[in-house]
């Protein structure tokens, strides 16, 4: 591929259209030459990304919306999730993972995230918070060798 | 998500079919353990074979149905997950709270040795 390529949806903050952002996310996967496992991150990152950006970005709220940007390079499949809220510390959330922490029931949307994709990036807006997925495209070979 | 339970020596084996996600599936797994906490089985087993997707919520899920035994004495312990399930189980360190068994029998085993 030797242009760039990008799909914008924009939802109402609602969780039932997760299962919808979750399909579109290995569908683009999919083009974008990844194998099974890795379409299967792509979307389960894709959705936690979603859950964190209606659920306690935009707090379920149906005035608000959320963005996911889906842009595919030659490199790299790279999405953005933009929500319409007040934002948060990236690095002052709790570590789901401690003792103290593991008896709590949410919290590890992040660290689901983090395990799946290459690179996450925080970025703030005014207002909302944009978080950023990176995940690396398999080389031209191994496309080949899953697409025959 | 759909489950089927059986008994085995009065403890309550659940066989979850599909997706453990946001939404109805959440409540569908927290009245399984609720019924059987209404009827006086604290004891239970997830056999999670048939699940092939989970979330954090789904994850999330499992640990409240296991706060909400353990706070009456009771003990729930999951069977059987595979893939990608079993990989976020033990990302999450959820084994680490509430036991992980490869196989419903083992899981069974254990729970009756605890």
């Amino acid at each position: 591929m030797g242009r760039e390529e990008t799909i914008t949806l924009s939802l109402p903050s609602s969780l039932a259209y997760l299962d919808a952002v979750q399909g579109m996310a290995e569908l683009l996967a999919c083009t974008a030459g990844f194998d099974e496992e890795a379409r299967l991150d792509v979307g389960l990152a894709v959705r936690e990304g979603a859950i964190n950006a209606i659920k306690h970005g935009n707090r379920l709220d149906p005035a608000k919306s959320v963005c996911i940007e889906f842009r595919l390079t030659a490199g790299v499949l790279k999405i953005a999730i933009r929500d319409e809220g007040a934002g948060f510390e990236p690095q002052l959330t709790p570590d789901p993972t401690t003792p103290e922490n593991l008896w709590r029931s949410s919290g590890r949307g992040l660290l689901l995230i983090r395990s799946l994709v290459n690179e996450v990036h925080f970025r703030r807006h005014d207002p909302g918070m944009e978080l950023i997925l990176i995940k690396s495209r398999p080389a031209d070979g191994q496309r080949d060798e899953e697409a025959s | 998500m759909s489950h089927q339970v059986d008994y085995r020596d009065g403890i309550a084996v659940t066989r979850l079919t599909g997706r453990i996600t946001v939404g109805n599936a959440l409540d569908d797994v927290r009245e399984v353990v609720e019924e059987e906490i209404a009827a006086g089985r604290l004891r239970v087993v997830f056999d999670l074979g048939g699940v092939n997707f989970v979330d954090s919520a789904g994850l999330g899920e499992l640990v409240a149905c296991h706060r909400s035994l353990d706070k009456l004495g009771g003990r729930l312990v999951l069977a059987a997950p595979r893939g990608k399930v079993r990989d976020l189980l033990e990302l999450t360190r959820i084994g680490e709270l509430l036991s992980v068994c490869a196989t419903v029998d083992e899981a069974l085993q254990r729970i009756v040795e605890d």
